[in-house]
This record gives C-alpha cells, sequence and structure tokens, in this order.
C-alpha cells in the first residue's frame, strides 16, 4: 500500500519541487541585482538615497513575508495592478530576500579595505573602473558566505507561494492531501523532497565558497 | 472620502488575530530559546555519535520550511493518530523552529571563542563541565544574544 501511493505522490511532488527551483532560482537573480544595486546606491554621497533604501530595507525586513506576497496578489489588482501568480510570487520573494541581501552586500563593500581604494586611485583608475574591478569582486567574495543562507532561506520561504496558487512543492503536497486523503505519505514525502533540495544547495555552496577561499 | 465603517468592523478581528499572534509568538520564543540553548549545548558532549546524531537532526529539521513544519503537525500527524489541537500544533512548530535556528545561534557563539580559552581552562585543572560552565558560556553567552 505505502509503496503504490509513494509511486503515485513522487512524480506529483517531483513536478512541484521543479516548480520551486525555478521561483526560487528566478527569485534569486533578482535578489542579488536588487541587493547589489541598492547596496551600491547606498554608498553614493546624498542622504535621500540612503534614507530610500533604509527605509525599503527596514520596512520589508520588518513585515512577514506573506503580507507582503498577500498586498502584491490580492491587493494591487484593486488599485489596478494585476500580475499571474508566478509574477507575484518571484517578485515578492525577489523583494523581500533583496532587502536582507541589501544589508550583506552593503556590509561587504565596507569591509574592503580602504588601502584598496587608495590603489586604485593611485594606478590611475575612473570611479567605474574602480567600483567594477576593485571594490565590488572583492565586496562579493566577504560577501558570499551570508548570501548563500539568504539563498537557503529563500527556497523555504518560496513555500509561501503556495498560498496564491502557485503549483510548488508544498502546494502539490497540499492538494495530494486533500484530494487523495495521504496527508501523511504527502507532507512527508515532501519534507523528504525539501531536505534533499536544501541540502544538496548547501553543498553546492559550500564547495562554490571552498573554492573561492581556495583561490586566494 | 474613504469609507472607515469596514475598518472599525475588521479591527475587532484583526486585534483578535493580534492576540493570538501575541500568545504564539511569546509562548514559542520561551520554549525554543531555552530548548535551543540545551540543543546547541549538546553539539559540545564528549561523545562523538551524541554529536553527530544532534548536528544531523537539526540540520535536517532546518531545512524543513516553517509552513511545511506547521501542516505536517497539523494535517499529517492525525493520519497516524497523534491528534494535536490547533494553538498547540502551531506553538509546537513555531517552538520547533525557534529550536533548531537558536540552536545553530550557539553552537556558532561557542565556536567563537578561543581555544585558548579552552585549554587555559584546562591548564588550571578545571572539568569539561567546569570549563563550559565558568570559563566558555560567560563569554559566548554576550556573543549570542544580540542574534
Amino acid at each position: 500500500m505505502t509503496f503504490d501511493v509513494l509511486a503515485h505522490l513522487l512524480p506529483l511532488l517531483a513536478v512541484g519541487a521543479g516548480l520551486t527551483i525555478l521561483v526560487s532560482a528566478a527569485a534569486m537573480i533578482l535578489a542579488i541585482v536588487l541587493g547589489m544595486v541598492t547596496a551600491v546606491l547606498s554608498q553614493m554621497p546624498g542622504k535621500w538615497i540612503r534614507r530610500l533604501v533604509r527605509g525599503y530595507v527596514e520596512l520589508f525586513r520588518n513585515t512577514p513575508l506573506l503580507i507582503q506576497l498577500f498586498i502584491l496578489y490580492f491587493g494591487f489588482p484593486q488599485i489596478g495592478i494585476s500580475m499571474s501568480p508566478l509574477a507575484c510570487g518571484v517578485l515578492a520573494l525577489a523583494i523581500y530576500t533583496g532587502a536582507y541581501n541589501v544589508e550583506i552586500f552593503r556590509a561587504g563593500l565596507e569591509a574592503v579595505p580602504i588601502g584598496q581604494h587608495e590603489a586604485a586611485v593611485a594606478t590611475g583608475l575612473s570611479r567605474f573602473q574602480e567600483a567594477f574591478y576593485v571594490i565590488i569582486p572583492q565586496a562579493l567574495r566577504i560577501s558570499f558566505p551570508s548570501l548563500g543562507n539568504n539563498l537557503v532561506s529563500l527556497v523555504k520561504n518560496s513555500s509561501l507561494v503556495s498560498t496564491i496558487g502557485l503549483a510548488d512543492l508544498m502546494f502539490q503536497a497540499n492538494e495530494a492531501a486533500y484530494t487523495d486523503f495521504v496527508s501523511f505519505p504527502a507532507y512527508g514525502l515532501a519534507v523528504v523532497l525539501y531536505v534533499v533540495i536544501i541540502l544538496l544547495l548547501t553543498r553546492v555552496i559550500n564547495r562554490i565558497d571552498r573554492t573561492l577561499t581556495a583561490r586566494q | 472620502m474613504m469609507n472607515i465603517g469596514p475598518y472599525v468592523e475588521w479591527s475587532d478581528y484583526l486585534l483578535k488575530g493580534a492576540l493570538v499572534t501575541i500568545q504564539i509568538a511569546l509562548a514559542s520564543i520561551a520554549i525554543g530559546t531555552i530548548a535551543g540553548f540545551l540543543v546547541g549545548l549538546l553539539r559540545f558532549v564528549p561523545s562523538p555519535t551524541v554529536r553527530s546524531i544532534v548536528a544531523w537532526t537539526v540540520e535536517i529539521v532546518r531545512a524543513v520550511p516553517l509552513l511545511l513544519m506547521l501542516f505536517f503537525i497539523f494535517f499529517a500527524l492525525p493520519a497516524i493518530g497523534l491528534d494535536i489541537p490547533i494553538g498547540l500544533s502551531a506553538t509546537l512548530a513555531m517552538s520547533l523552529w525557534m529550536t533548531v535556528n537558536t540552536a545553530e545561534v550557539v553552537r556558532g557563539g561557542i565556536q567563537s571563542i578561543s581555544a585558548g580559552q579552552k585549554e587555559a581552562g584546562m591548564a588550571t585543572g578545571l572539568s569539561g563541565v567546569q570549563i563550559m560552565r565558568y570559563v566558555i558560556l560567560p563569554q559566548a553567552v554576550l556573543r549570542i544574544l544580540p542574534s
């Protein structure tokens, strides 16, 4: 009995796991870009930009992701902005994770020794060249371990998109539990799949981190 | 002019909800912090078997999304005869989540104390438990609290 149930569930949940990975990957790419651009902006002169960045970080870090997702998906259509569940899910995850990434990149940028800036000026690099070839690559290296933690959290947080009807791993587990009355195997298998995804991801991140460290 | 009627009508529901939020949060923070501290300490017992069992359990539990943990406890456990009421299910899931995350913070805090402190403790003839209690923990707690 158990084996039949699992054989029936596995393809369903595997499809869900695929979407979980897809949504997480898309959101993470956006969140990295968003976090980096915002962190670089926060280093610019002018206190208004810095206040704006502060506001974004505080607002999105201090409210539940679920509420942000619901405002985007259920609230925004009422003021005329409708998006597909996929777009809402990816966007909400990206903006939320982006707010955490800003802090990590900012700390990374500030951790690059001042001598690097002086060396760049001394060799006659423009500000743009300095940022792109000297400061940002080193900041990324410093930020990488914390960024990895954020990526892991993002994959787990992506389970929330099931609440707006995106058929991710969590959604498929719910579906199977409700329609086939197999709640224990369905949720149990979902736990196993999440653990496999996260542990693999953690290994990959650790390997990249070691490679980066070895290269220094 | 916006109609404020609905807001007045809903505020009652929302406030009741906020109260539940606070209740569950307080209970889970209390349970999770204490349990997390103990689990974190278990990472430093002499037995390597216990250490690796604890390490793996924490790693696996940490890999499960909170939402799934909650659904597993509330919807899946009744199927194997464990019927847990809704408030307790929520508190249990949140506490478990808090426990494993606190355990990792505690582990990080203790590991961040330099090895020289432990060696100094051994050199003055303290036992393993005494070193932990009087040398490592007082320093680690200061680093753990902000997280």
